[in-house]
C-alpha cells in the first residue's frame, strides 16, 4: 500500500502554527521543492530512504531464484514444448504425429502419464512393438482410474490385433528402476476390491496373466 | 468457500508483501519522491505500506501505484515458470520456487488504499486529461480485485499468471 503523507498541512489544520525549521535537523531553510517542513538536504535523503539490510539480502535471494528460474526454464522448455505438441496431436487424432513427438522424450521421461500417452498414441498410429514395450515399461505402477481405463484400452487394442499373444516388443530404457518390469507382479496397480477373477486387485494390469476389462478376463501374453 | 483469516495467508505469502511495498518504495526513489516511513511486512491490516510524499505529478502517482502490479507479476511469472513446464514430481526446488512465485504473484493486486490515493491525484485540478482516461479504469479494476478478493480472486490471478499463462503460451506455440 502507498499512502501519501500525513504531514502535509491541510485545510483543517490552517489555526496550527507552520514548521518554520526542518523537522529532521531544525535548519530553517525549509525545501521550496516540497510541502513536507524539511529543508533541501533532508529532502533528498528521503528521496533516498535507505533499503534495510535484511531487504536487500531478500531482493538478493529473490533475484537468485528469478535466474535459477530462467535457467531451469530454459532446460525444460525444449521437452514442455515437445509434449504440449504430442498432446495436441493426440487430441486431435494425428497419431502417427503424436507418436514421433513422444519417441524421443519417453527416453528422457518415464513417469506413467507420458509412457501411457506414448502406448496410446504408437498403438493408434499402428507402432503394436512400441506400443506393447511401453506398456511393460509400466509394470508395477499405481495409476489414477482414468490411467487405468486407458491402460486397459490399450491391452485390450494389443490383444485384438495381435490375437492375444504379444511379440517381445521394444522396451523403453528406464531411468527409474522401480518402473522396470516385474513379471510376478502386477502391471499397473490401482487400489481396489480384489476380483475372483483376477488374483490382482480391481483395476490391476497384469502382463502374461488374466486381465480384467469391464469385467471381461482378457489375456496378453508375451514371451 | 473456505475462510482462512487474513493474518495467516499474509504470514503463507509474506514474500510477496514484501516485493509489492519494495516496488513502491523504489519507484518513489525513481520518480524522486521522498519517502517518509516504510513497513514491508506485518501481520495486520494493511501487510505494508509507504507513507511517501505528494508526487511532483499525477502520472508519477499512477506509476508508484502500479508499480507493484507489474514487477510482482513479471517477478512472480518467472520465479514460477520452471514450475509449470515442469513434467514430472514436485521435488524441493520446485516446491520452493512454486511457493516464493505464487506469493509474489498473489500480491501483485495494488490495495484499495493505492487506488484511493490514486484516484484522489487524478481528481486534482492539474491533473491531464489521457492520466485521467488511463488511470480510471485501473482504479476501477482495483476495487473490483478487492471486492473479489473475497472469493479469492488474488489466488486465482496468481495462478493465471503462474501457470495459466505458461500453458496458454506452451500450447500457442506447440
Amino acid at each position: 500500500m502507498s499512502l501519501p503523507s500525513p504531514l502535509h498541512p491541510s485545510s483543517e489544520s490552517t489555526d496550527e502554527v507552520a514548521p518554520k525549521a526542518c523537522v529532521n535537523c531544525g535548519s530553517i531553510r525549509l525545501s521550496t521543492q516540497t510541502k513536507l517542513p524539511v529543508c533541501e538536504p533532508c529532502r533528498v535523503e528521503l528521496i533516498k530512504f535507505p533499503f534495510p539490510l535484511w531487504v536487500k539480502v531478500a531482493a538478493a535471494v529473490i533475484a537468485a531464484m528469478v535466474v535459477v528460474s530462467l535457467v531451469l526454464s530454459r532446460e525444460r522448455i525444449h521437452a514442455a514444448v515437445q509434449i504440449a505438441h504430442a498432446k495436441k496431436m493426440k487430441r486431435e487424432g494425428r497419431w502417427e504425429e503424436s507418436y514421433q513427438s513422444y519417441l524421443p522424450l519417453i527416453k528422457e521421461y518415464d513417469d506413467t502419464e507420458t509412457l501411457l500417452n506414448y502406448a496410446e498414441a504408437a498403438m493408434n498410429s499402428g507402432h503394436t512393438l512400441d506400443a506393447a514395450g511401453a506398456m511393460r515399461s509400466l509394470a508395477g505402477r499405481e495409476v489414477t482410474q482414468d490411467q487405468n481405463y486407458r491402460a486397459n484400452s490399450v491391452v485390450y487394442q494389443l490383444q485384438r490385433s495381435t490375437g492375444g499373444f504379444l511379440p517381445p516388443g521394444p522396451s523403453i530404457p528406464m531411468t527409474n528402476a522401480n518402473s522396470a518390469f516385474q513379471p510376478d507382479k502386477p502391471a499397473l496397480q490401482l487400489g481396489g476390491q480384489p476380483n475372483p477373477l483376477n488374483p490382482a486387485p480391481a483395476g490391476q494390469i497384469l502382463l502374461g496373466q488374466p486381465l480384467q476389462l469391464n469385467n471381461v478376463p482378457i489375456q496378453i501374453q508375451t514371451r | 468457500m473456505i475462510f482462512i483469516p487474513g493474518f495467516i495467508i499474509t504470514l503463507a505469502t509474506f514474500p510477496g508483501v514484501i516485493v509489492h511495498e519494495a516496488a513502491h518504495q523504489l519507484m518513489c526513489r525513481f520518480t524522486g519522491t521522498p519517502v517518509l516511513k516504510v513497513c514491508y511486512f506485518q501481520t495486520g491490516n494493511p501487510a505494508g505500506y509507504v507513507i511517501h510524499d505528494e508526487p511532483s505529478s499525477g502520472w508519477k502517482h499512477f506509476v508508484i501505484s502500479v508499480a507493484p502490479f507489474l514487477l510482482n507479476s513479471i517477478v512472480g511469472l518467472l520465479i514460477c515458470l520452471p514450475v509449470a513446464l515442469a513434467h514430472e514430481g514436485m521435488g524441493i526446488v520446485n516446491l520452493l520456487l512454486g511457493w516464493v512465485g505464487f506469493s509474489v504473484a498473489m500480491h501483485a493486486f495494488p490495495s484499495t488504499g493505492d487506488a484511493n490515493s490514486l484516484w484522489a491525484a487524478i481528481r486534482k485540478p492539474g491533473a491531464s486529461w489521457l492520466l485521467r482516461i488511463i488511470a480510471f479504469p485501473v482504479v476501477f479494476v482495483i476495487h473490483i480485485g478487492a471486492v473479489l478478493s473475497v472469493v479469492w480472486f488474488d489466488a486465482i490471478y496468481a495462478a493465471i499468471i503462474c501457470f495459466g499463462a505458461p500453458a496458454a503460451f506452451l500450447e500457442m506455440i506447440a
